[in-house]
C-alpha cells in the first residue's frame, strides 16, 4: 500500500525530533556520569547602598561539588554588574539597574577562589570561595567540560 | 430615473474630492512631524597603542539616546565602555552612564538622556581594555 506523503513526512519529523531529544538528554548527563550530581547551592551577593561601590558581602564561601546559583541583587542607587574574571566565564547583564537583580548558574570546575568584579566601578571586587562538600577525605571536585551553565 | 443617475455621479465625485482632501491633509501632517534626523557621530582616539579604532554614534530614540560604538577591536574581544563625566584628559572615574561592553567591536546601549544633554559638554566615552583590567584605557572621545 502506498503511504500518504504527508503522513510519511510527519512520521519522519517525529522520528527526527525524538532522536534529537535523546541526543540532547545524553549530552546533558554525559559529563556528569561519574558520581552523584550535587544539588545547586544558592548564594546572594548584593551591591552596598553606601557611596562607596562595593559588593556585600565581598567574600562568599560555599561548600559544594555541584552548581552554584549566584543571585546578584543591586540594592544601591546606581547600576552595577557582577563579572567573574577567572576560573569560570560568567557574568550578569552588563547593566543591572538599581533595585533589580540578576541570576547566574555556574559550575566551578574545582575547589578554589573565583574572583569577580563590577566592570562599571573600578576597584569594586569580590571573591567566591568554593570548598568541596566532601572535604576531609581529600576529594576535589572536578567537572572538566562543565564550567558554566548560566549567562554569559 | 435620470435625476437619480446624476445624483449618483455627483455623490461619487464628492467622495473622490473628500478622499483627495483627506490624503492631502495626512501628507501635510506627516511632513510636520519632527524628524529624528541622522545620528551624530564622533571618532574615538586610540589610547595606549591598543589598536582600537572607530566611532561612537548617537541616535535619538524618543527623547533618549541610542549610543552605538563600532570599532576595530585590535585583539580586544570584550571591552567595558562607559560615559564618564569629565574629558579624556581629566576623567572622573565614576561613570555617568554605563554602556554595554564592546564585544567583537560593537556596543549598543540606550541611555536615559537626550542627545542635547549628552552634547552639552563635560562628558566623554571611555573604553577599557577588559573586564579585569579597567585601569588600562584603549580609546576615548570627548562628546562634543
Amino acid at each position: 500500500m502506498r503511504r500518504h506523503p504527508v503522513a510519511d513526512l510527519t512520521r519522519r519529523a517525529l522520528g527526527a525530533t525524538g532522536t534529537a531529544l535523546l541526543l540532547a538528554g545524553c549530552l546533558a548527563v554525559g559529563p556528569r556520569s561519574t558520581g552523584t550530581p550535587s544539588a545547586p547551592v544558592s548564594v546572594t551577593i548584593g551591591a552596598a547602598a553606601g557611596d562607596t561601590p562595593a559588593f556585600e558581602p565581598a567574600e562568599v564561601t560555599v561548600q559544594t561539588d555541584g552548581p552554584v546559583v549566584v543571585v546578584f541583587r543591586n540594592g544601591s542607587s546606581v547600576a552595577h554588574n557582577l563579572v567573574f574574571t577567572a576560573g569560570v566565564a560568567a557574568a550578569t547583564r552588563t547593566i543591572v539597574e538599581p533595585g533589580t537583580s540578576d541570576r547566574l548558574v555556574i559550575l566551578p570546575p574545582n575547589e578554589g577562589t573565583y574572583p569577580f568584579v563590577c566592570t562599571i566601578h573600578e576597584g569594586m571586587a569580590g571573591v567566591l570561595l568554593v570548598q568541596s562538600a566532601r572535604s576531609g577525605d581529600g576529594a576535589v571536585a572536578s567537572h572538566d567540560a562543565w564550567t558554566v551553565l548560566g549567562r554569559r | 430615473m435620470h435625476d437619480t443617475a446624476q445624483d449618483r455621479i455627483g455623490l461619487v465625485g464628492a467622495l473622490t474630492r473628500l478622499l483627495a482632501i483627506a490624503a492631502s491633509v495626512a501628507i501635510a501632517l506627516s511632513a510636520c512631524q519632527p524628524a529624528a534626523g541622522p545620528p551624530r557621530t564622533i571618532t574615538l582616539q586610540t589610547l595606549n597603542d591598543s589598536g582600537v579604532r572607530g566611532t561612537v554614534s548617537f541616535r535619538d530614540v524618543g527623547g533618549r539616546t541610542q549610543v552605538e560604538v563600532h570599532v576595530e577591536p585590535g585583539g580586544h574581544p570584550d571591552m567595558p565602555a562607559h560615559v564618564h563625566p569629565g574629558t579624556c584628559d581629566d576623567l572622573t572615574p565614576q561613570p555617568k552612564f554605563p554602556l554595554e561592553n564592546v564585544r567583537n567591536g560593537v556596543s549598543v546601549t540606550v541611555v536615559p538622556a537626550s542627545i542635547d544633554e549628552l552634547f552639552a559638554g563635560g562628558l566623554a566615552v571611555n573604553i577599557h581594555k577588559s573586564n579585569d583590567d579597567l585601569k588600562t584605557y584603549t580609546a576615548c572621545v570627548d562628546i562634543q
